[in-house]
C-alpha cells in the first residue's frame, strides 16, 4: 500500500505543465534563416497606347461641349445631343403673347482649354430620333444624328461662371420663331402637344455644338438643362407664364466626340487592335476620357518567375506607375484609374476585380513639392497570383489601363504616362515574395 | 492470488495520458508482458517527450538523449563494458548475453528536469518531466538473449526571436520567431550472441518515430503575418553495434566494451505548411523520404572494473564525427562530440534479509563531460553533470528501484549564449519475473 502512494506522489510531480516564453540571448544571430522575403522588380513593363473603337457616352452624367486642342492629344470636340419633355401645363389662352424661350444650362465641374477666348455654343434641332441601331440600348461617341444646318439658338460668350453669374448658369436666347411655334400650337391644341411621345415626333431634341473658333469644352449637368418657354397674359393684372421643357432622361443623351490626331504623335492611332508603342511616342503613352485613348501595358518576361528554382510564394504585387512630369499642366492629374482584362487584340474583356470582387484602381501618390515623386500604386496581386497559380504565363500577357467609366464617358480628364524616358520614372512591377525550404 | 496493481494516471500535453503500470511480480504470461511494454511504448509516444527547454535544441535533430536505463543513469551513464544481468544495460547492446537466465527482466522510467536557463540579460526557471523509457530483456539460449523497447532518441523544445532581418530589395526589417517542439522516440529490438566464453556482439535494429516540429511566424510592418510550419514525421531505421570483453583476474573482473553507429540518415516525411495571416493553409508540400535529419558516425570504448557484491567502477568515452554534418537552421559548423563518463556502484554491506533496510541497497556515483557538437559563433558549448544514486531492492530481492539525482550545467553566458543549469531526478523501475518456469502453487 505504502508503495502505491509512493508511486502516486512521484507521478504528480509529472502534473506540473511547463509554459515557456522566449529567453532573450544571441542564440537567434546564430541560425541559418530557411525563409527569406523578397522584392523582385526588375520586370519588364512595356506601355503602349490603344483607341478603343467606341465607348459607351450615352447616360454620362455631364454634357460636354465645346472643342479644344490638347498639346499631347490634338483637337477634340463634343456635341450633345439630348431631348426634352414637353411642359406639364400645355393649356394656353387665346391672348398668350410670347415672351421669349430660353434653353438653360446649368455648369459642372469640368472645363478643358483656354477660357479666356469667347465661346460659341449653337443649339440645332434634331431631324431624327435618336435610336440604338444595335439594339444595345446605349449610343456611342462615334454616334452622330442629323440635325438642323441653321441653328435654333446660339450664344456667345467668355466662360465666366465664376464671375458674373450667380446661379452658375449659361443661358442660351433661343430662336423665337420656334418659340411662337409652341404656343402657337398650344393655343390651338395641336396634336403635337397632346402626349410625350407626340411630342418627341414633333421634336426629335437638340443638339449642342461648338463654334469653330473655340477653344475649351464645358461641361453641364444633364438634369438641370431644361428649355423655358416666357409668356405672358395682360387681363385685370399682368399675368406671366413660365413653362418648363425639361430634361428627358428617360431617352438617350449622349456626347458625340470628334478628334483630330493628325499633328500628334499618335496620328497612326486608328484601329483597336492595332496599338501605338511608347517608343513610337516618346517614351509616352496616355488616358483620355471621351475619345476612348486607353494605355496597354504588358509583361513581357512575367513568364520567367515560372522558372524560377526557389519555393516561394508571390504574396503582393504592386503596379507602379508614374505620370510624364509636368503633363498635368493642362489638365489636372486624375484620382484613379482602372484596369481590365484584355487579348492580344486589345478587347476590353472584364473590369479587374480582386479575390474579394472589389474593382482594382490604383491610387494616386502626389508630392507637390517634388512632383517628379509622384506616382500612381495598384495592387495586382489577385491577377498576377491568379496567373500564376493558372500554371503558365502567357507571352503578351496585359492589362488595359482605363479611366474609372464614369471619367472615360463624361470627361476629357486624361493622363499621360511615362514609360521611361529615364530609369527613374520606368513603370514598375515590384512582387513581394516569401522564399522558404 | 496476491497481485499487486500500481496505476499512474497523469496529464501532459492536454494529453490524457493513462501509464498503467503492473508490477506483476508474479505474473506469469510473457504475453502480458509483451502487452505491457506495447502499451507503455504508445504512451511515450503520445506523451511526446518534453524534458527539454534549452534553445540549443533548435540545432541538428535536437537534443540528444543519453541512453541508459536506471542503472546507467545513476552511474553517471557510464557502463559501456558492463554486462547487463538483472538489470538491462541498454548502453551497448552485446551486453544482453549478460541477461539472468530464465528470467524477463522489465525496465521502465520516468524522469524530471528543475532548470535554471541563463543569458547576459535575461533568465527562466521551469520544471519539467516525462517518461522516460520502457524494456524488456529476455533470455533465448545459454548464448543468446535480447531487449525490446521505448527510448527517447532527441528533444526539442525553444522559443527563439530573430531580429534585424531583412526583406532583400529593401531597407526593410522584420522579426520572425521560431517555435519548436517534439522529439524522436526509438523503439529498439537489438540481439546479442556470445561468440566466445568472455566474448559477446550485440546489434540494434531500431525504428525511429515521432516528430520534430518547427512554426516559423514574422512580425513586421514590411511582411505578411504568416506562418511556415516544417515537420518531420519520422521513419526511419536505426542501426547500432556493439562488443564486450571480460576476464577476470583473481576475484576482479575486467571488462572492455565498444559500441559503434555509422553515420546515417534519420528518414522522415518532411512537410511544409505555409498559412496566410488569415490561417488559412495557401500551399503544402510534402517530402516522403527526406533525408533532411542525419546522424554522425559515433564510437564509444568503455573500460570496467568489478570486485562482485563490493565495487564497480566504469570509464566511458564517446565520439561522435559532427563535423561535416549539415542542417538547415544551422549557422555555424558542428564540431565533435567528445563525452567522458565514469562511474562507480558499491555495496558498502554484505546483503542480509535481518540488517536495516538501507544497508541492502546499491550506492551509486557518476559523473560526465562532454563537448558539445555545437560550436556557437567561437565558443564551444560544454556539458558536465555529477550524479548520486541509490538502488533499493524490492521485495524477493530480483527487482529494484533505481533513484539518482544528476545536477550539472550546459553551455556559456559568455557573448550572450545561453546557460542551463539543471538538476534531473531520475526514477526507475526494474521488475524481474522467473519465466518459463510452471508454477504450481501461487
Amino acid at each position: 500500500m505504502s508503495r502505491k502512494i509512493f508511486l502516486l506522489l512521484i507521478s504528480s510531480l509529472f502534473l506540473f505543465a511547463c509554459t515557456e516564453n522566449e529567453l532573450d540571448s544571441a542564440i537567434d544571430t546564430h541560425i541559418n534563416s530557411q525563409t527569406s522575403f523578397r522584392v523582385l522588380d526588375d520586370f519588364t513593363v512595356e506601355l503602349e497606347t490603344v483607341l478603343l473603337d467606341s465607348i459607351v457616352t450615352s447616360t454620362s452624367s455631364d454634357q460636354l461641349v465645346g472643342k479644344y486642342t490638347d498639346s499631347e492629344l490634338g483637337t477634340v470636340a463634343s456635341t450633345a445631343y439630348f431631348e426634352v419633355s414637353k411642359p406639364s401645363d400645355v393649356d394656353a389662352d387665346k391672348d398668350e403673347i410670347y415672351d421669349s424661350l430660353i434653353l438653360v444650362l446649368k455648369y459642372s465641374d469640368n472645363i478643358y482649354g483656354d477660357t479666356l477666348q469667347s465661346q460659341t455654343i449653337y443649339v440645332h434641332r434634331l431631324l431624327e430620333e435618336m435610336d440604338d441601331d444595335d439594339d444595345e440600348g446605349v449610343l456611342y461617341n462615334t454616334t452622330s444624328f442629323e440635325y438642323s444646318s441653321d441653328p435654333i439658338g446660339e450664344e456667345t460668350f467668355v466662360e465666366d461662371r465664376y464671375i458674373e453669374r450667380s446661379n452658375n448658369e449659361l443661358r442660351i436666347h433661343m430662336s423665337d420663331d420656334l418659340g411662337k411655334e409652341f404656343l402657337t400650337k398650344m393655343k390651338n391644341d395641336d396634336d403635337s402637344f397632346d402626349s410625350d411621345d407626340d411630342f418627341r415626333r414633333y421634336f426629335w431634341g437638340m443638339a449642342l455644338k461648338a463654334g469653330s473658333q473655340n477653344t475649351a469644352i464645358l461641361s453641364f449637368q444633364n438634369d438641370s438643362t431644361s428649355l423655358i418657354l416666357y409668356s405672358h397674359y395682360v387681363g385685370v393684372e399682368k399675368q406671366e407664364y413660365e413653362r418648363k421643357f425639361a430634361f428627358n432622361s428617360s431617352n438617350f443623351y449622349f456626347n458625340g466626340i470628334d478628334a483630330d490626331r493628325s499633328s500628334t504623335l499618335l496620328k497612326d492611332l486608328k484601329e483597336q487592335k492595332e496599338s501605338v508603342p511608347a517608343s513610337e511616342t516618346d517614351d509616352k503613352s496616355y488616358l483620355q476620357g471621351s475619345t476612348g485613348i486607353v494605355t496597354r501595358i504588358n509583361f513581357p518576361d512575367l513568364k520567367t518567375i515560372m522558372d524560377m528554382d526557389a519555393t516561394g510564394i508571390m504574396y503582393k504585387a504592386i503596379l507602379i506607375l508614374r505620370p510624364y512630369l509636368n503633363s498635368d499642366d493642362e489638365v489636372p492629374l486624375p484620382e484613379s484609374f482602372n484596369f481590365y482584362k484584355t487579348d492580344s487584340y486589345n478587347k476590353l474583356i472584364s473590369l479587374l476585380v480582386d479575390d474579394d470582387n472589389n474593382t482594382v484602381a490604383a491610387t494616386l501618390y502626389e508630392d507637390v513639392i517634388h512632383p517628379k515623386n509622384t506616382y500612381y500604386a495598384a495592387d495586382l496581386t489577385s491577377f498576377i497570383s491568379n496567373e500564376i497559380s493558372s500554371g503558365s504565363i502567357a507571352d503578351d500577357i496585359g492589362l488595359i489601363v482605363s479611366l474609372p467609366s464614369s471619367e472615360l464617358k463624361g470627361s476629357f480628364n486624361r493622363l499621360v504616362f511615362d514609360a521611361g524616358s529615364s530609369t527613374y520614372y520606368e513603370p514598375e512591377l515590384q512582387l513581394y515574395y516569401i522564399f522558404y525550404e | 492470488m496476491n497481485r499487486n496493481y500500481s496505476y499512474i494516471i497523469f496529464f501532459m500535453n492536454k494529453n490524457f495520458v493513462r501509464m498503467h503500470i503492473s508490477q506483476c511480480l508474479k505474473a506469469d504470461s510473457f504475453i502480458l508482458r509483451v502487452l505491457m511494454v506495447l502499451m507503455l511504448g504508445s504512451t511515450a509516444w503520445g506523451a511526446q517527450a518534453q524534458n527539454t527547454v534549452s534553445p540549443y535544441s533548435v540545432f541538428g535533430p535536437g537534443e540528444l538523449q543519453n541512453r541508459g536505463f536506471g542503472v546507467n543513469r545513476g552511474m553517471g551513464g557510464a557502463g559501456i563494458a558492463f554486462k547487463s544481468r538483472n538489470y538491462i544495460n541498454s548502453l551497448n547492446p552485446a551486453s544482453y548475453t549478460g541477461l539472468d537466465s530464465l528470467r524477463i527482466i522489465a525496465e521502465c522510467g520516468l524522469s524530471a528536469k528543475s532548470y535554471k536557463l541563463s543569458s547576459k540579460k535575461d533568465d527562466r526557471k521551469g520544471f519539467t518531466g516525462n517518461l522516460g523509457y520502457v524494456g524488456l530483456g529476455f533470455r533465448y539460449t545459454s548464448w543468446m538473449a535480447g531487449s525490446i523497447g521505448v527510448v527517447p532518441f532527441s528533444e526539442v523544445k525553444y522559443t527563439i526571436e530573430t531580429t534585424n532581418n531583412y526583406v532583400q530589395g529593401t531597407e526593410a526589417q522584420y522579426n520572425a520567431t521560431y517555435d519548436g517542439s517534439g522529439g524522436i522516440s526509438q523503439f529498439y529490438f537489438g540481439n546479442a550472441i556470445r561468440v566466445f566464453k568472455n566474448f559477446s556482439l550485440g546489434v540494434n535494429f531500431s525504428y525511429m518515430f515521432g516528430s520534430l516540429k518547427q512554426d516559423e511566424s514574422f512580425s513586421g510592418s514590411a511582411v505578411p503575418s504568416m506562418q511556415i510550419s516544417r515537420y518531420d514525421y519520422l521513419r526511419s531505421l536505426y542501426f547500432d553495434f556493439g562488443l564486450q570483453y571480460a576476464f577476470n583476474i583473481q576475484e576482479t573482473n575486467f571488462s572492455f566494451g565498444a559500441t559503434y553507429a555509422p553515420k546515417q540518415y534519420l528518414r522522415s516525411k518532411h512537410v511544409v505548411e505555409v498559412y496566410n495571416s488569415s490561417q488559412s493553409l495557401i500551399s503544402e508540400s510534402e517530402d516522403r523520404n527526406s533525408k533532411n535529419l542525419r546522424m554522425p558516425h559515433i564510437a564509444g570504448i568503455g573500460f570496467g572494473m568489478e570486485v562482485p557484491d563490493k565495487y564497480r567502477v566504469a570509464l566511458d568515452y564517446t565520439f561522435q564525427k559532427w563535423s561535416g554534418i549539415e542542417y538547415p537552421t544551422q549557422d555555424d559548423d558542428f564540431v565533435d562530440l567528445h563525452k567522458f563518463a565514469v562511474g562507480m556502484e558499491m555495496h558498502p554491506w554484505r546483503y542480509s534479509m535481518a540488517q536495516a533496510a538501507y544497508k541492502n541497497w546499491t550506492y551509486r556515483a557518476g559523473a560526465n563531460f562532454m563537448r558539445s557538437y555545437l560550436k556557437i559563433g567561437s565558443h564551444n558549448i560544454y556539458k558536465g553533470s555529477f550524479t548520486l544514486g541509490v538502488g533499493v531492492p524490492l521485495p524477493g530481492k530480483i527487482s529494484n528501484i533505481n533513484f539518482s539525482v544528476t545536477g550539472g550545467m550546459e553551455g556559456t553566458t559568455a557573448n550572450n549564449l545561453v546557460k542551463e543549469k539543471f538538476l534531473i531526478f531520475n526514477l526507475g523501475f526494474n521488475f524481474n519475473e522467473i519465466a518459463f518456469i510452471h508454477r504450481k502453487f501461487d
